[in-house]
């Protein structure tokens, strides 16, 4: 399940990436980056240089897209959307049997405005699926979701693509999407910064920006070296350790988020505590255990 | 006080809109209402000739309307004015332009005439005078009905597997369906009315809006409520139905 992309657009914004989709692959980035607009050059929506399939018509790539929020044909019921790509008398028969093997066919006579958010994901999936492709592409799949939904279906996309020996390339700013994925590949403004497998990157940030996309919370720079910690990974110590200075404390649904100068501004995440003991101005002293801090490239 | 007031005013509005299907009830001898052989000819033209321009209004229009709707340069801007300007124009005017453009004296004119086709006071004028009528009518409308079809869903049947042409009909028409065949009720209601150009260039054969007026200043006012009766069971029932069916699925 392995997949060489190497591609350059110039319109809409200039970009040039080079990744590998292994697995489920997060391609994740902020907003702006060009995360969509990769995904439909691949689609073949947008004009692109490059390899895989730069060369053909959207309707002659093996792919399957998934764009945000599902796009269902309203006019059509499911079945005829999952039918919607196949040819022959028997389509809406396979599509049933497609339907049924994902365990949808009760969604079969519903049209879009009747399911849920979770259920129009997977319809479409399945629509993607009977194209047959050999690469599936999703646009923020979480982003109309909630956060149960969102992890239930990701669970079920990624063990159904799986089954199938699918590549998946989901676009995401979300971490949460990108802490299952198989294989990160980062997207910054300036191109592909950082890919590998998602453990290794979550551990192991290259840069400042891969940080930030990672969701490391506190960066700052040290005797000239720039590093990585998590505000859940700073401890409180009780004398030695960085001396810092409470600026705001406020109690969270998980305990207690703390805005501190050591000097540089830091953030801290408590599980416990009392919010009276971190008043603004209040001393403290921090500690990064080894391991958890981060030195950046 | 205020709401009653505007009730008061909405109801008048409404009356003053609705009085001519009044004076149709009321106003004809039906007793002695019949339609004539010249009646039948003119009914038989205008349908006829409504219909097949209707076909060509849609097979030329819709790619156009299509253009308009998805392209946004300065050349869809001039385009959709040019589209525009028949429509502003007043009929009379338009009509004079084109017997100077179709005349039998005038270039194009000269030109269909050794191919055998003659555009003034013929069946083939009449369906021009229509097609310059009911066609600015129809890209206009239609153009609105497929503007509100977003893109992201013909794109993504390209995706599917689909040309562009198919990914129109298999789409695009269909999510268009109601707002399409409301344009095309406009532009029938269109030809059929037309009254300035064909008065110009297509005064024969006449379809019914030059036979209601030939047959005014010939018989009178109560002569023509048959043939009144008629070109409305033409032009009304079909084209409100499918307006109100458009409205209602939004």
């Amino acid at each position: 399940m392995r997949l060489d992309v190497d591609y350059t657009l110039r319109q809409p914004v200039p970009l040039q990436a080079r990744f590998t989709v292994h697995g489920f692959t997060a391609l994740l980035g902020r907003s702006g980056t060009g995360k969509t607009t990769l995904l439909k050059a691949l689609a073949g929506l947008l004009p692109a240089q490059g390899t895989p399939w730069a060369d053909l018509p959207p309707d002659a790539r093996p792919i399957g897209y998934l764009p945000q929020n599902a796009l269902l044909f309203p006019h059509l019921t499911m079945l005829e959307n999952v039918a919607y790509p196949l040819r022959g008398a028997d389509r809406l028969a396979r599509a049933r049997a497609l339907l049924a093997e994902l365990g949808l066919e009760h969604l079969a006579h519903r049209r879009a405005g009747e399911l849920s958010g979770g259920q129009g994901q997977r319809v479409a999936l399945a629509r993607a699926l009977a194209r047959g492709a050999r690469l599936l592409l999703l646009d923020e799949p979480s982003a109309a979701l909630d956060a149960m939904t969102r992890d239930a279906m990701l669970d079920w996309l990624i063990a159904t693509a799986a089954a199938r020996a699918l590549p998946v390339l989901a676009a995401t700013h979300d971490t949460a999407v990108a802490a299952r994925a198989d294989w990160i590949v980062l997207l910054a403004a300036e191109g592909v910064i950082q890919q590998g497998p998602a453990r290794a990157l979550f551990e192991a940030p290259a840069t400042a920006e891969a940080a930030i996309l990672l969701g490391y919370e506190n960066i700052f720079t040290q005797d000239g070296v720039s590093y990585a910690i998590r505000a859940a990974d700073i401890e409180l110590a009780t004398a030695d350790g960085q001396p810092a200075t409470i600026l705001r404390a406020r109690e969270t649904g998980t305990g207690l988020h703390l805005e501190c100068a050591a000097p540089q501004p830091l953030v801290v995440h408590r599980q416990s505590g009392d919010l009276a003991d971190f008043a603004p101005g209040t001393g403290v002293f921090l500690r990064f255990p080894a391991g958890r801090l981060k030195r950046l490239g | 006080m205020l709401a009653r007031a505007r009730q008061g005013l909405l109801g008048l509005v409404l009356a003053f809109l609705a009085a001519p299907l009044v004076g149709l009830c009321m106003g004809g001898n039906w007793r002695a209402a019949v339609l004539t052989p010249g009646d039948l000819a003119a009914i038989a033209t205008s349908l006829l000739g409504g219909a097949v321009a209707l076909l060509v209004v849609a097979l030329a229009g819709t790619p156009l309307a299509l253009y308009l709707a998805r392209t946004h340069t300065r050349l869809a801007l001039a385009a959709e004015a040019l589209v525009l300007a028949p429509m502003l124009m007043p009929t009379l005017a338009l009509g004079i332009l084109l017997a100077t453009l179709y005349g039998p004296a005038a270039p194009l004119g000269r030109l269909f005439a050794r191919l055998g086709i003659v555009l003034t006071n013929s069946p083939a004028a009449f369906l021009l005078a229509t097609l310059y009528a009911a066609l600015p009518v129809y890209v206009l409308a239609a153009r609105a009905a497929l503007a509100e079809v977003p893109q992201d869903y013909a794109q993504l049947a390209r995706t599917l597997g689909d040309s562009p042409a198919r990914a129109f009909f298999r789409v695009t028409l269909p999510l268009a369906r109601r707002g399409l065949a409301a344009a095309l009720a406009l532009a029938w209601v269109r030809a059929l009315g037309e009254f300035g150009i064909v008065l110009i260039i297509a005064y024969f054969p006449a379809g019914m809006p030059v036979r209601l007026w030939i047959d005014v200043q010939d018989l009178g006012l109560q002569a023509v409520f048959p043939l009144v009766a008629v070109f409305l069971a033409a032009t009304l029932p079909l084209p409100l139905w499918i307006s109100l069916w458009a409205r209602v699925a939004r």
